[in-house]
C-alpha cells in the first residue's frame, strides 16, 4: 500500500519532469530552425554592403520588424532631424529593403523626382532643406528635374552623402549650395551612358570608337548612337555649367562640367571629398549622428531579400 | 507507522503541485514564445502572403475606391473653381495597376478624351492636366487636333513633366501652366529607339555602299516621320506666333539639334514664344497627392 502509493507519486513527478523537458526541447528546435533561416541573411547582406560595416543583427525585442514600424522609427528620426538642424529634411535612398520585389534594383527614377519635387514644392520659400542622397543613379531627365528644383530653392540647400552618390546621385549634388560627405564617401562622373545592343557604354567611348576606327567598319547602329552620344554629352555639359553658375566662376564651371561630363574617366571613378573639394564645390567634411541612425534602420530587415 | 505515511501524502501532494505548476511554467513560456509566428509550421511563401496582406491593409492607408471619390472630388472643386471642364491625361502605376509596365499615351487614351472635348460646350474652357513620358504619336496628335479645334480657351497644366509626344499636346494648347522646374521635351520621332534625325545622318556620315539596306530603310521613315512632326507642330503653332516663328520653333523641336532626353524647361519654353503662366493650380497639387508615388509597383521607393 505504502511503496505502492510511493510509486504513484513519483511516477506522476517523473512524467510532468519529462512533460516539461519535451516542451522545452520543442521550443529550442524551433528557435535553432528560425535561427537556421535567417543565417543565410547575413552572409547576403555582407555581399550587397560590399565590405560595409553591418551593424549587429541580433535580434533585440525593441527592434522594428515590419514595414510599418521600420518606416514609423525612420520617420521619428527625420524629425529628430529636422528638430535639430531646423530645416525639412528629405531623402533619397535607393536600398534594398525587406518589400523589395525579386530583381528589382533600387534606382533613380520619375516617381522619385515626382516625390521630391513635391515635397520641396511643400517646403516655405525661407526654410532649408537637407537633403540625404544614397543612389548609384538611374534614369537621367529625373535627376535633372530634382536638380533644378534644389538649384531652385531659395533657401539653403544642403546634400548629405553619407555612403556614396553616383552618376544622377552627383548631378543633385553639384545643384546644392553646400555638400556635407565623409572623407571616405564618393561622388562619381555624370558622363551619360548610352544604351547600345552589346550593353551600357559611356558616350565618350562611344565618341573613341569613332575616332579610332574607320566608319566603314563600325556598325550602323553604332555610328548613329555614337552621334546621340554627342548629344547627350552636350545636354550633360550644358547643365553641369548651369548648376554650377554663381557657385564658381565661369571658366572655371566650364572646365568642371568638362571634367565630369566628357568621359575621361570610368564611370565608376570615385570623386572624394578631396577632389570635390579642388574642384570648387562647397564640401563640408562631417555627415550629423542621425543620418548614421537612419541607416542603421535599413538593416532592420529581419528577413531575407525576397527572391534571394 | 501513522506518521511515516502521513509523510508519503505530503511528500506525494507536494511532488505534484511541483510537477503541475512546473508543467504550467513551461506551457506558459511556450505559449509566449509562439505567440508572434503563427503555431503551425506553415511555408515560406503562405508566411510571405500574410505578410503583404499585412502590408496592404495598413491602417490609415485609403482603399482604391476611397482614393478615387477623393479625386473626383478635386476634379469638382478645380472646375468649379476655374469654371472650367478640367480634363486630365495623367499617366503612372497606381498602386492596384497589374502592369508591370509603365503606362503610356495610346489610342484608347485619345479615344476617351476626343470624346470628353466632344462633350464640352463650345463656349466653356478646359483645363488639361497632363503627365505624361509619351507614347504612340499617333494618338498624341488626334488629342492635340482636338485640343486645338476646341473655340473656347484651353489651358495644359503641366505639374511635372510632359514629355516627347505629350509635348504635340501642350503646344496645342491656348496657355501652358507650369512649375519653375516642370518640364517639357522635344518631340523629335524616334525610330527603333533611335532619334530620326541620326537615323538621317548616317547617310551622310557613311559610305552608302556599307550601311546595311534595313538602315537605309529606317532612314527612309525617320525622314518621313520627322517631316511629319515637324509639319505638325507648325500647324499647332502658326496662329499663335506666326508662320516663321512656327517653322523656326518646329525645326528646333524636331530637327535633332539637341538629345531627346534635354528638358524644356519653363523659361526655354517661353523664349520660344509659348504662352506660359509660372504656378500650378493648387488643387492640382492636392490631386497629385492622392497618388501614393513610392508606393505600388516601385516598393524600393519608400523613402521615410
Amino acid at each position: 500500500m505504502d511503496i505502492s502509493e510511493l510509486f504513484l507519486g513519483f511516477g506522476l513527478i517523473a512524467v510532468s519532469a519529462l512533460n516539461s523537458a519535451a516542451v522545452i526541447y520543442m521550443v529550442r528546435q524551433r528557435k535553432e530552425a528560425t535561427g537556421a533561416r535567417e543565417g543565410p541573411k547575413e552572409d547576403i547582406d555582407e555581399d550587397i554592403g560590399e565590405g560595409k560595416a553591418q551593424p549587429e543583427t541580433a535580434p533585440t525585442p525593441e527592434r522594428p520588424t515590419t514595414k510599418a514600424e521600420i518606416l514609423a522609427r525612420r520617420q521619428r528620426i527625420i524629425e529628430d532631424l529636422e528638430r535639430e538642424r531646423g530645416t525639412k529634411v528629405i531623402t533619397m535612398i535607393h536600398k534594398k529593403e525587406l518589400w523589395t520585389e525579386p530583381g528589382e534594383d533600387p534606382e533613380i527614377g520619375i516617381e522619385d523626382t515626382v516625390k521630391v519635387l513635391m515635397e520641396i514644392q511643400k517646403t516655405s520659400r525661407d526654410k532649408p532643406i537637407d537633403m540625404i542622397i544614397h543612389t548609384p543613379g538611374g534614369y537621367a531627365v529625373a535627376a535633372q528635374m530634382m536638380a533644378m528644383a534644389i538649384k531652385f530653392h531659395p533657401a539653403k540647400v544642403t546634400v548629405m552623402v553619407p555612403f556614396y552618390a553616383m552618376s544622377g546621385g552627383s548631378l543633385m549634388s553639384l545643384a546644392a549650395g553646400e555638400i556635407r560627405m565623409e572623407k571616405y564617401s564618393v561622388l562619381g562622373p555624370v558622363d551619360p551612358q548610352i544604351p547600345t545592343p552589346g550593353g551600357m557604354y559611356p558616350a565618350g567611348s562611344l565618341a573613341t570608337l569613332m575616332k579610332t576606327k574607320p566608319i566603314q567598319t563600325i556598325s550602323d547602329r553604332m555610328v548613329i548612337l555614337a552621334e546621340g552620344g554627342n548629344l547627350e554629352i552636350e545636354n550633360a555639359k550644358a547643365f553641369v555649367k548651369w548648376l554650377l553658375e554663381g557657385k564658381m566662376d565661369m571658366q572655371q564651371a566650364e572646365s568642371v562640367a568638362d571634367f565630369l561630363a566628357r568621359g575621361y574617366m570610368s564611370h565608376a571613378t570615385p570623386i572624394t571629398l578631396d577632389v570635390a573639394r579642388s574642384l570648387g564645390l562647397n564640401v563640408v567634411e562631417g555627415v550629423p549622428d542621425k543620418v548614421y541612425e537612419l541607416f542603421r534602420t535599413f538593416a532592420f530587415t529581419g528577413e531575407s531579400y525576397k527572391g534571394r | 507507522m501513522r506518521v511515516i505515511v502521513g509523510d508519503i501524502d505530503t511528500l506525494l501532494a507536494l511532488g505534484i503541485v511541483v510537477a503541475v505548476s512546473l508543467n504550467a511554467l513551461t506551457s506558459l513560456y511556450v505559449v509566449r514564445r509562439l505567440q508572434p509566428t503563427p503555431p503551425e509550421a506553415s511555408t515560406e511563401e503562405e508566411q510571405e502572403d500574410q505578410q503583404d496582406d499585412e502590408e496592404n491593409a495598413q491602417p490609415g492607408v485609403p482603399t482604391k475606391e476611397e482614393i478615387l471619390a477623393r479625386r473626383a472630388q478635386l476634379i469638382r472643386e478645380l472646375e468649379q473653381e476655374r469654371g472650367s471642364r478640367v480634363l486630365q491625361l495623367i499617366h503612372r502605376k497606381e498602386p492596384w495597376s497589374a502592369s508591370d509596365e509603365a503606362p503610356e499615351i495610346v489610342l484608347e487614351d485619345s479615344e476617351v478624351i476626343l470624346q470628353q472635348v466632344r462633350e464640352t460646350p463650345r463656349d466653356k474652357p478646359i483645363d488639361f492636366i497632363i503627365h505624361t513620358e509619351g507614347g504612340l504619336a499617333f494618338a498624341a496628335d488626334l488629342i492635340a487636333m482636338a485640343l486645338k479645334y476646341h473655340p473656347a480657351k484651353v489651358t495644359v497644366i503641366i505639374p511635372f513633366y510632359a514629355m516627347s509626344d505629350g509635348t504635340y499636346i501642350v503646344l496645342a494648347a491656348d496657355e501652358i501652366m507650369m512649375e519653375k522646374c516642370s518640364i517639357l521635351a522635344p518631340c523629335e520621332p524616334i525610330i527603333d529607339d533611335m532619334q530620326a534625325n541620326l537615323v538621317m545622318g548616317i547617310l551622310k556620315r557613311k559610305p552608302i555602299e556599307t550601311i546595311s539596306d534595313g538602315t537605309i530603310l529606317l532612314a527612309e521613315s525617320a525622314r518621313m516621320e520627322t517631316e511629319n512632326a515637324r509639319e505638325f507642330v507648325k500647324w499647332l503653332l502658326a496662329d499663335k506666333m506666326g508662320e516663321d516663328q512656327a517653322t523656326q520653333v518646329a525645326s528646333f523641336l524636331t530637327g535633332g539639334f539637341m538629345a531627346s532626353s534635354t528638358p524644356i524647361t519653363l523659361d526655354v519654353a517661353r523664349a520660344i514664344g509659348l504662352n506660359v503662366v509660372e504656378g500650378v493650380p493648387e488643387k492640382v497639387m492636392q490631386l497629385f497627392d492622392t497618388i501614393q508615388f513610392g508606393g505600388g509597383k516601385v516598393p524600393g521607393k519608400q523613402y521615410q
